[in-house]
């Protein structure tokens, strides 16, 4: 738990920081929002005493922070930037052994770990332990950013914008790969972002701030519904309805289907989608289309469908890019787990 | 047909022509009065063989580039030594018996020598093995090397001060170095902690580069005389002082004036080194915990490196040139030959301390590159 | 066995002592010069004499500029160097009256020179070389045969009558007072601008060597009275009868401490210097420079043909 009381900062006459009390729940998300100069980042990098506090306290798991040395304290929290900040001297190994290294570990136990890392967010270890950070993809820098973080296993974890500098596409991915790691790790996290559909999926709870105040604190739901304030509605902008959809998963308002075999694709049953013995996606079935053998449209799964874990909100621009009424819902694997309908999607709001 | 190789050809075309009209070498009565020029045909018969070897070269330049490199590869090597022992022929049967005369190279030998560096640039450009290529480059150096410590070289002027001057030009050699290496020992004492401080304070810098940008200025000679006042002074009050070498004139004086000039290259390399490393590798240790001296030892350091080394080499190679300056205040080097030479006039007691100074500072140049190079982590290369 | 064990052992400490004692009595000696070759050659000779003398001698040869060595003198860091009266009194006794007149005077030029730095530096002057190292006109001596030039009184006449003459010199040489255009006034001539070629920062050599080898038109050189260039060169020097120039003859100066310490530097050096005249120090010079021999090579072998050393 971290826990920030009347926490605040000032430069000469200048306050960036004021009075700000926060408390985040060990396991829990909160998302530090707000227009620049707001002082997130500053509250940020006030939680690893990267800043000074002026004032105030921060607990960090009930021990105030300021009774360690600050070197120590940093060493008990993962910390990634929107930069990277990758050490372009050192291996993508040796950089995510930094902090590992520096809390004095075995080697054996070092090298499991960065392998273990590597592993988790999806890089090929024999390919990209010795590689330098120059040859890696923005992507797959802000990954190795992530497991640096990791590294030691904190259980605090600091992000400031650390999928900022990628392309839309990137970030979407590497947004979906963190909620994923999260619900295994329970990091108890402070994540900084200008970008309000970012906190919106990510966080359990957002803190919107201004002029270095505190302006609401709560759920993406909760400020959705009821912002507290003009500022906070006219931050999260006029579509909260849509944003709201960001909230709820696939999963929770699929309906079933079955899906016809390849081979018994002249059957005609009442699905549209075609998958093979194994039940993994192939294609689908065009029902204007009467000869059956025409009729069959071949694709990758991964072309035509959602996950279970993706927000109604991504499936519904996904629909309306391929042009589907209905989408086709799979696991990692492909396998087809159920549909979802365009009236589904919509109707996913009225069940807030 | 493949193109013919322009370099190689431009350089035989060259040589050959100034073979034929320009001297080769020149013959004075004595050290001092002007000189004539002698065109190596005019010197004897076998003259016409480098005329020949060049002809040679530059018709190999037409060859294709498997048969075309290692003949170029030869004739060049062939060119240069059959040319370094014409010069040493014909320059002792120049000069004959005479005590007072002296002998030098003119415009066609030098051009020869370019031109046989031509070809052997040529060959190095289309040779593949790195043996070959490494024969190729020292074969002739090696040779030349033999040729000058066998005497074949001896009646030329410059080998002739050489050997009047030989009981004090291996000490001026010695006394240059240490002066030189001294020097960057203490400008790299001062100079690196003192970019360090700059990189880390701005009001510093500004002050460090302003005040280091001022000691430049300063006159050699001037900085020279005026350090021997206090230095006098010190070794009055503290006589203890004469038994480490250092006096009012001499060793102490000069590397002191040195390091002032050495100082601002390693002091600059250090701030530009520093300041290079990216703002966010350094957030991103602090934020990890690294301590300062941590952040310092293993990611600012050896990022700044090259650029301390860099620094470190301008340096070096400015203090083996500046070195020269000290034999104005008594500390000898090589100095005391360029100086020597110029104040009667002799251009050959120049040379005799000009060259080693060149050749001292190319392999100072050549030394530090090799280190840089090593030093650049591989991630950066 | 004991016995000459003590024996051996006694006299071994006795040679020690005594050798001691000789290093003792003669001591260390700094002993310096400035730049050029005659006084890197003269440098040296007083080097040889005092080592041969059983002296211990730091040479710090050369040491510097004129400004670099005088000081190097004053401060205490060399003991010895060879120095010109004309030199002295140009440079070292700014606000002392000068007889005017005295400079050119190489008598009464010596004891000012003598009286003043004793008393205002203590630095002790011992015997000077009886060769002026001044300031002269050199001319080819095709064109002193020709026209019969021996003097500068013939060669402004010559001038004065319309001969075609171009000096070639440095830049001090034709704006210091005491230089060239003491000539001028002392002989009664005068150079037009086109009539003088100028070098800056050149030295006699260079100048010489232009006006053997007719390099602009020259055929008048800058040159110093005692250079060994002049006659391979195929010049000669216009005598100075009217005194115009100060005159500069070298004689070693000793710091007045370690004269005290050491009167027998004296006694050695003197007679070594009274036998410098002009044309010997001319072909010592000329053994430097034309045959290119080190100063010390030179030193040593004139030493030795005159029995200073044996």
């Amino acid at each position: 738990m971290i826990d920030l009381k009347n926490v605040g900062k000032k430069y000469g006459t200048t306050t960036a920081v004021n009075d700000l009390s926060l408390e985040v729940k060990t396991g829990e998300i909160c998302v530090l929002i707000g227009p620049s100069g707001c002082g997130k980042t500053t509250t940020l990098k006030m939680i690893n005493r990267l800043i000074e506090p002026s004032s105030g306290q921060i607990l960090i798991d009930g021990r105030d922070s300021s009774s360690l040395k600050p070197f120590e304290l940093r060493r008990g929290i993962g910390y990634a930037i929107q930069s990277v900040g990758l050490f372009p001297h050192l291996t993508v190994f040796e950089n995510i052994a930094v902090v590992p290294k520096l809390l004095g570990w075995q080697k054996p136990k070092i090298q499991a770990r960065v392998m273990e890392l590597l592993e988790l967010i999806g890089l090929d270890p024999n390919r990209y332990a010795d590689a330098y950070p120059k040859a890696l993809s923005g992507g797959q820098a802000q990954r190795v950013g992530v497991a640096r973080a990791l590294a030691a296993d904190p259980k605090v974890l600091l992000f400031d914008e650390p999928f900022g500098a990628v392309d839309p596409l990137t970030r979407e991915r590497l947004q979906n790969e963190f909620l994923g790691l999260q619900q295994r790790l329970k990091k108890t996290v402070v994540f900084v972002t200008h970008d309000i559909d970012e906190a919106i999926k990510l966080s359990d709870r957002i803190a919107i701030m201004k002029d270095g105040k505190l302006e609401q604190y709560a759920t993406p739901e909760q400020m959705l519904e009821q912002p507290a304030n003009a500022f906070v509605r006219d931050f999260i902008g006029a579509d909260r309805g849509l944003k709201r959809l960001a909230r709820v998963f696939v999963r929770d308002v699929m309906r079933p289907s079955a899906g016809v075999k390849l081979e018994d694709q002249n059957l005609r049953t009442s699905s549209v989608f075609v998958v093979d013995s194994g039940g993994v996606l192939r294609g689908w079935l065009d029902p204007k289309v009467s000869a059956a053998q025409d009729a069959f449209s071949a694709h990758q799964w991964q072309d035509i469908s959602v996950f279970e874990n993706t927000n109604v909100r991504e499936a519904l621009s996904r629909m309306i890019s391929l042009g589907f009424q209905v989408l086709p819902v799979v696991n990692g694997a492909g396998v087809l787990k159920g549909e979802l309908s365009l009236e589904q999607a919509m109707s996913a709001k009225g069940n807030l | 047909m493949t193109n013919p190789n322009r370099i190689a050809l431009l350089g035989c075309l060259l040589a050959v022509s100034s073979l034929v009209w320009l001297p080769f070498l020149e013959l004075k009565a004595n050290r001092l009065v002007a000189g004539s020029g002698r065109r190596l045909l005019e010197l004897g018969a076998a003259g016409w063989w480098l005329v020949g070897l060049l002809l040679l070269a530059g018709s190999s330049a037409f060859l294709i580039p498997r048969f075309r490199a290692p003949a170029l590869a030869i004739l060049g090597n062939l060119v240069f030594i059959v040319g370094i022992v014409l010069i040493g022929l014909d320059a002792s049967k120049l000069l004959g018996s005479s005590t007072l005369a002296r002998v030098s190279l003119a415009p066609a030998a030098w051009l020869m020598l370019v031109s046989s560096s031509f070809l052997i640039f040529a060959a190095l450009n289309d040779l593949k093995n790195i043996w070959l290529k490494r024969l190729t480059s020292s074969v002739g150096i090696l040779v030349f090397l033999v040729i000058l410590l066998t005497g074949g070289l001896s009646s030329l002027s410059v080998i002739r001060e050489y050997q009047t001057r030989l009981d004090t030009f291996w000490l001026e050699v010695g006394r240059h170095l240490g002066l030189a290496i001294w020097a960057l020992f203490t400008s790299s004492l001062f100079g690196l902690p003192l970019g360090f401080w700059a990189a880390r304070s701005k009001r510093f810098e500004g002050f460090i580069l302003g005040f280091s940008g001022l000691l430049q200025t300063i006159p050699s000679l001037a900085l020279l005389a005026l350090l021997i006042t206090p230095f006098s002074a010190l070794v009055r009050a503290f006589p203890i002082l004469e038994s480490f070498g250092i006096r009012g004139i001499g060793f102490a004086p000069a590397i002191t004036a040195l390091t002032v000039y050495g100082l601002l290259p390693i002091a600059r390399g250090v701030l530009n080194g520093l300041k290079a490393v990216p703002e966010t590798a350094l957030e991103a240790g602090r934020g990890m915990g690294m301590t300062s001296v941590q952040l310092f030892l293993s990611v600012e350091f050896p990022l700044a490196l090259g650029l301390i080394l860099n620094g470190i080499r301008t340096s070096a190679v400015q203090l083996v040139g500046l070195s020269t300056l000290s034999s104005l205040i008594g500390a000898g080097g090589l100095g005391v030959f360029i100086f020597g030479g110029l104040g009667s006039a002799a251009n050959d007691l120049v040379l005799l301390g000009a060259i080693p100074v060149l050749v001292l500072a190319v392999l100072t140049d050549a030394g530090f590159r090799t280190l840089e190079q090593a030093s650049i982590p591989k991630g950066l290369r | 066995m004991n016995r000459k064990r003590m024996q051996s052992l006694g006299l071994i400490l006795a040679v020690t002592l005594t050798s001691l004692a000789l290093a003792q009595q003669k001591g260390t000696v700094a002993i310096g010069s400035k730049l050029d070759s005659e006084g890197q050659l003269l440098g040296q000779m007083m080097r040889l004499t005092l080592e041969h003398a059983g002296f211990t001698v730091k040479a710090q040869i050369p040491t510097g500029n004129t400004f670099v060595t005088r000081k190097a003198l004053i401060e205490g860091q060399i003991d010895i160097y060879p120095e010109y009266t004309g030199s002295a009194i140009n440079n070292f006794f700014k606000g002392q009256k000068i007889p005017d007149g005295a400079p050119s005077r190489a008598a009464q030029s010596f004891a000012i020179v003598k009286t003043l730095d004793l008393k205002l530096n203590n630095v002790a002057w011992l015997e000077r070389a009886p060769a002026n190292n001044t300031f002269a006109v050199a001319i080819p001596i095709t064109l002193a045969t020709r026209e019969g030039l021996k003097s500068l009184v013939n060669l402004a006449a010559y001038v004065n009558k319309g001969g075609v003459l171009k000096v070639v010199g440095s830049q001090e040489f034709f704006e210091r007072s005491d230089a060239f255009p003491s000539f001028e006034k002392a002989y009664g001539f005068k150079l037009k601008a086109d009539q003088k070629v100028v070098i800056a920062g050149a030295t006699t050599t260079q100048t010489e060597q232009a006006a053997a080898s007719n390099t602009d038109g020259a055929n008048a050189a800058m040159a110093y009275g005692t250079d060994g260039a002049i006659a391979a060169l195929g010049l000669v020097v216009m005598t100075d009868p009217k005194g115009a120039q100060p005159v500069y003859q070298p004689a070693p100066t000793v710091r007045g401490e370690v004269l005290k310490k050491y009167p027998e530097i004296a006694g050695l050096l003197n007679p070594i210097f009274k036998g410098l005249t002009l044309p010997v120090l001319q072909n010592l010079n000329r053994q430097i420079d034309l045959e290119g021999k080190a100063p010390l090579d030179v030193a040593r072998t004139y030493l030795a043909s005159k029995g200073f050393l044996k």
